[in-house]
């Protein structure tokens, strides 16, 4: 295959797989866009972020800790935030921290390492939002750009079905707009990832004992765009590998806390230098952070693997060695195709398609304003017919926007015996198309099984408070050896013989995994 | 932004994007690298400590003399601490029971705390604590009950 052809399709590849990751944060970012708009209005929004007092900072990062959004899903809420006149460093604090963990990853994040590593790692990207924050805040006050926009006439009027439609106007047009071009610019990171790291590159970067990782780290993390559960799930092959925790803690900071759209949000609307500052103070800060911590958190008894594949998918997809091209295009989409993604596309489009008919058609929202105000004589025939308060209704969509993501994950980490038969028939595809000689059907169940064992452990934790040391010693025994196995099938060709005997040694270590966790 | 493009250009051909039709066998060639003292199970742990335990203090004796040419026993030291490290996960990769592999880890991990503030400079209670722990290893080797052969190969 031609290198130029494996460079552009790669980066297709890479910008398909990434549109697919967005779609469900991306809608959800819409959606709260859409009810900061016309629930909570612009006093409302100012208010949720802090307002202009000294506690807007840890405000903003601890609602932006609440709601499930991505890097990219977190801008159209900038964008919105900025209308409202949310002040630049609490926009920083929660561009940066809303995208890092949401309930999802944060258990995820829990179960992986020492739960103390990810409460540091929270704990690090408070600093960093509070710092960067007041630099912010200081840079803006030397420029006094004050930007609040006056408050529109559909925000103050439209209630009811009207305002409902209003939300749903915004968000097709927002699905059009700015929020769509900063989208695919921020994947166009992972298009030029994929055009500069070759196949496989990144696999000896981040060794814990080299002195470069957290700054080959830093090179790649800014144009990658990772949702936060990519962000855990790498964190978690980074601690099975022994890699460096600095490189881990930059990849969660610059990987998932932003990407090039961030950058370029913020240098359009704080202007050039400003940003060039604050960019350059996150990184400095960043470093700082990831040097200091990278000896005291390597976890003990790991012994480093010498390589990890946590970060293929920022390389090129394809190598020269690939044959099959629309295979392998299919196969690499078709691994990132989970249900989640596939109908928060479909929606997306739907509401793409809904906000380019709005424009062409010139529909805006303020069709949408009720045209005679109520009378007096209309507000007391009401009765018990009361109209709540446009900020209540935000505030309790939001809450409930929360809820729902904590009721997400009951269902996304199910209890363990569930997961004990998902992980059954994922081991059965598995081992019998590797016993069996066929390596692609043996690999595609591989990383399902993995995931699976993940799940489990949320699972227990949050079921049960805790998970035992000996399950985590066996999880981490079954993963060890199912990436050996994963080796083995990616051999070229690949030797029945030791692909068996990897088998044979699963298959104990899967019944005392299994066991330790099974409920009688 | 096209001093960017120049250096995005410069870092691809570095990188080697383009070189053209490189064979290649397989897409891993990298397998894990296993250490070189990664214990075949908890006997072998156990012979692997004491044989470092002996050339430790075979190397203290030496360094007493004042130009002695052997090598620094910090070696040794750091592959104790490594092997005593990688026990509960020997351990936990055979049929022993749970009851059994927690005092295990439980004293590997304080082992492994202690060995590690006292660094290079292990007292005489440092070294009865290793001691101790291979004495623990042995007691827990009968607890593996009915492994089978083809479970007992070495699986680092």
């Amino acid at each position: 295959m031609s290198s130029i052809i494996v460079i552009i399709v790669g980066g297709l590849i890479r910008v398909a797989q990434g549109l697919i990751a967005v779609a469900p944060t991306l809608l959800v970012g819409l959606i709260i866009a859409a009810i900061l708009r016309y629930y909570l209005g612009r006093d409302g929004t100012r208010r949720l972020f802090g307002g202009d007092s000294l506690r807007s900072l840890p405000q903003s990062w601890f609602v932006g800790m609440l709601l499930p959004v991505c890097s990219i899903g977190v801008l159209p809420i900038l964008i919105q935030m900025r209308r409202s006149g949310v002040k630049p460093g609490a926009l920083s604090a929660f561009a940066l921290s809303a995208p890092l963990f949401n309930p999802l990853s944060l258990l995820y994040g829990l179960t992986l390492s020492r739960p103390l590593v990810i409460v540091l790692f929270a704990f690090g990207s408070l600093l960093i939002v509070t710092a960067l924050g007041l630099l912010w805040d200081a840079l803006n006050r030397r420029r006094q750009t004050a930007t609040v926009e006056s408050v529109d006439e559909v925000e103050q009027r439209s209630i009811g079905l009207r305002r409902l439609a209003a939300t749903v106007v915004h968000m097709a047009r927002d699905a059009t707009g700015a929020s769509l071009a900063l989208t695919f610019l921020a994947l166009s990171g992972l298009a030029v990832l994929a055009a500069v790291l070759p196949f496989g590159a990144m696999q000896h970067s981040v060794e814990r004992d080299d002195l470069m990782a957290p700054l080959n780290m830093m090179a790649v993390a800014v144009p990658v765009y990772a949702t936060p559960m990519l962000a855990m799930s790498q964190l978690g092959m980074m601690f099975q590998h022994a890699n460096s925790p600095g490189a881990a803690f930059t990849l969660l900071i610059l990987g998932t806390g932003m990407n090039i759209a961030t950058l370029f949000w913020f240098a359009k609307n704080f202007g050039w230098k400003s940003s060039s500052i604050w960019f350059v103070g996150l990184l400095l800060i960043v470093s700082g952070i990831s040097y200091a911590i990278n000896r005291p958190l390597i976890p003990p008894g790991i012994e480093p693997a010498g390589h990890t594949h946590a970060f293929d998918i920022y390389a090129n997809p394809l190598s020269n060695a690939h044959s099959g091209l629309w295979f392998t295009i299919k196969e690499s989409i078709r691994k990132q195709a989970d249900i989640a993604g596939l109908i928060s596309l479909a929606v997306l489009v739907c509401f793409a398609a809904l906000g380019l008919l709005i424009r062409i058609f010139g529909v805006d929202e303020n069709r949408l304003i009720r045209a005679v105000p109520e009378t007096i004589e209309e507000r007391l025939s009401r009765r018990y017919d009361v109209i709540v308060p446009r900020g209540v209704i935000g505030v309790t969509m939001l809450v409930g926007l929360v809820a729902l993501s904590i009721v997400a994950c009951y269902a996304y980490y199910p209890s363990p015996n569930e997961c004990l038969e998902e992980i059954a028939l994922a081991r059965t595809e598995c081992l019998s198309a590797a016993n069996s000689g066929d390596p692609d059907h043996a690999l595609f169940w591989l990383p399902v099984w993995e995931e699976w064992s993940r799940r489990l452990e949320v699972g227990t934790f949050l079921r049960k408070g805790e998970v035992r040391r000996y399950q985590k010693m066996q999880g981490h025994l079954i993963r060890k050896k199912l990436e050996l196995l994963e080796h083995e099938l990616e051999h070229d060709p690949v030797e029945p013989e030791e692909v068996k005997a990897v088998v044979r040694s699963i298959l104990p270590t899967n019944t005392r995994w299994v066991e330790s966790f099974r409920i009688p | 932004m096209r001093v960017i493009c120049v250096i995005l250009f410069g870092v691809a051909m570095l990188s080697g994007c383009f070189r053209e039709n490189t064979p290649k066998a397989s897409l891993f060639e990298h397998d894990h690298e296993v250490a070189q003292h990664w214990p075949d199970d908890l006997a072998d742990a156990v012979v692997k400590i004491r044989e470092r335990l002996a050339r430790k203090d075979n190397g203290s004796e030496h360094e007493q003399e004042p130009e002695h040419s052997h090598p620094p026993h910090g070696d040794s030291i750091r592959e104790i601490l490594e092997i005593v490290s990688w026990v509960p996960e020997i351990a936990a990769d055979t049929n022993l029971s749970e009851k059994d592999w927690i005092p295990l880890d439980n004293a590997a991990e304080t082992l492994s705390a202690n060995l590690r503030i006292s660094g290079n400079q292990w007292s005489e209670s440092d070294r009865k604590q290793v001691e101790a722990f291979c004495h623990l290893i042995e007691q827990s080797i009968p607890k593996i009950l009915n492994q089978h052969p083809s479970q007992e190969e070495p699986f680092p």
